[in-house]
């Protein structure tokens, strides 16, 4: 059961259209009369509309009977050839609403997606604050980063260069130092005895 | 399995919702009989409101629509019954027509859709002709919020209180534009 529209805020044109059209219950079709009956701008204000809506009605029926749908067959058999290829699709389409396969898609990507964004944020703040907190962190080089030469195991082993001429030039020098110790010890052999003493404690210094 | 359905000229007062059932059962005649039996006051509803053109691909989509969201339908929540649901996904259509196209460009081609659309009336007086070109370019430069309540009530004959819930819109919203596009018509016609 609908309000009572007189006792609502309608615009009296708008009660007026409803009362010409039929569309107020008895107790308010009294009501308007009543308002009809004590106000005249009112009334003539209802004769107005009722001759405007009957020029209206009466101009469209003109436009309508100008303008008869000679293709209103063939539009029906078309909408009619349209239903009967719906209905020949399997009923699951009827009862489906048009749901793309799309949509049905996307409901299981998304909260997959955002599940396993969770996870993975849930598995880096673990792994930096809880399991190794207290702990110094491996440092991990990778020597394809490096500078280090790389071996592989089934290569020879080639000779270092420079550690060879360090080698040699030690070996060098102790012969060096070998002929200078004997070269002492033959001038001393011909010194005084001061002198020998002297010369013996620089080769054993030296 | 599908009702079988009766032709309607031999049972026309079968309603529309028997009519319904049997469509959604799978009887395609069901179909046919309702699409005729609406066939004219839909077609001139969106040729008046879309214009001529656009209005028979609307009237094809508005029954595909009809099928697809038939177990939608209740006819004790459906205020109008079957018709005002007919009438409402039609404007449902007729407005995603207007979202889908500019609205300027369209009130221009509008206007030429509903002058150029039809031909003029052979049978009738001069000046009935004239004046029914007159009422036609007027409706054409009538708020596009205006035309669909003037066209509703003209050609779904529905109630004021059914147009409003159609539109969406309270009751006196629905009737203050009636009664707009009646004085707007009127002076348009006076010119």
């Amino acid at each position: 059961m609908r309000p009572n529209v007189v006792n609502q805020n309608l615009d009296p044109q708008n009660l007026l259209l409803l009362y010409a059209a039929d569309e107020l219950s008895p107790a308010e079709r009294r009501q308007v009369e009543q308002r009809l009956e004590e106000q005249p701008s009112l009334r003539d204000e209802l004769h107005q509309m009722q001759a405007m809506q009957q020029a209206i009605g009466l101009g469209m029926a003109r436009l309508d009977a100008g303008s008869s749908p000679s293709n209103a067959e063939t539009i029906v058999r078309r909408v009619g050839r349209s239903i009967r290829q719906e209905l020949a699709r399997p009923r699951m389409k009827l009862t489906g609403h048009g749901v793309s396969p799309q949509r049905r898609v996307w409901p299981w990507v998304l909260p997959t997606a955002a599940a396993a964004s969770i996870l993975v944020a849930a598995a880096v703040w673990i792994d930096r604050h809880v399991g190794l907190s207290n702990q110094p962190r491996p440092v991990i080089v990778d020597k394809r980063f490096t500078s280090e030469p790389v071996t592989q195991p089934d290569e020879p082993v080639q000779p270092d260069e420079n550690l060879a001429l360090w080698l040699d030039s030690s070996e060098s020098d102790l012969a060096n130092s070998r002929r200078v110790e004997e070269d002492i010890r033959t001038v001393a052999d011909n010194q005084d005895p001061v002198s020998q003493y002297m010369l013996s404690s620089t080769v054993t210094r030296g | 399995m599908a009702v079988p359905s009766v032709p309607e000229s031999a049972s026309p007062v079968v309603g529309d919702e028997v009519l319904l059932r049997r469509l959604r059962d799978g009887d395609a005649a069901a179909g046919d009989t309702l699409v005729r039996r609406y066939c004219e006051p839909l077609m001139r509803y969106l040729q008046r409101v879309t214009g001529a053109e656009a209005a028979e691909e609307l009237h094809q989509q508005t029954w595909l629509s009809v099928l697809d969201h038939i177990d939608r339908f209740d006819p004790a929540q459906s205020g109008g019954g079957f018709k005002a649901w007919l009438f409402r996904i039609a404007t449902n259509k007729c407005n995603d027509f207007w979202r889908s196209r500019g609205r300027e460009k369209n009130v221009r081609e509008g206007l030429k859709l509903v002058i150029d659309g039809e031909a003029p009336p052979s049978g009738l007086e001069i000046e009935g002709a004239e004046q029914a070109e007159k009422l036609k370019a007027a409706i054409a430069l009538l708020p596009e919020a205006q035309r669909q309540v003037l066209m509703l009530r003209y050609y779904s004959n529905l109630r004021f209180a059914e147009i409003a819930s159609i539109l969406g819109c309270p009751l006196n919203t629905a009737l203050g534009r009636m009664h707009k596009a009646m004085l707007k018509l009127r002076e348009l016609m006076e010119q």
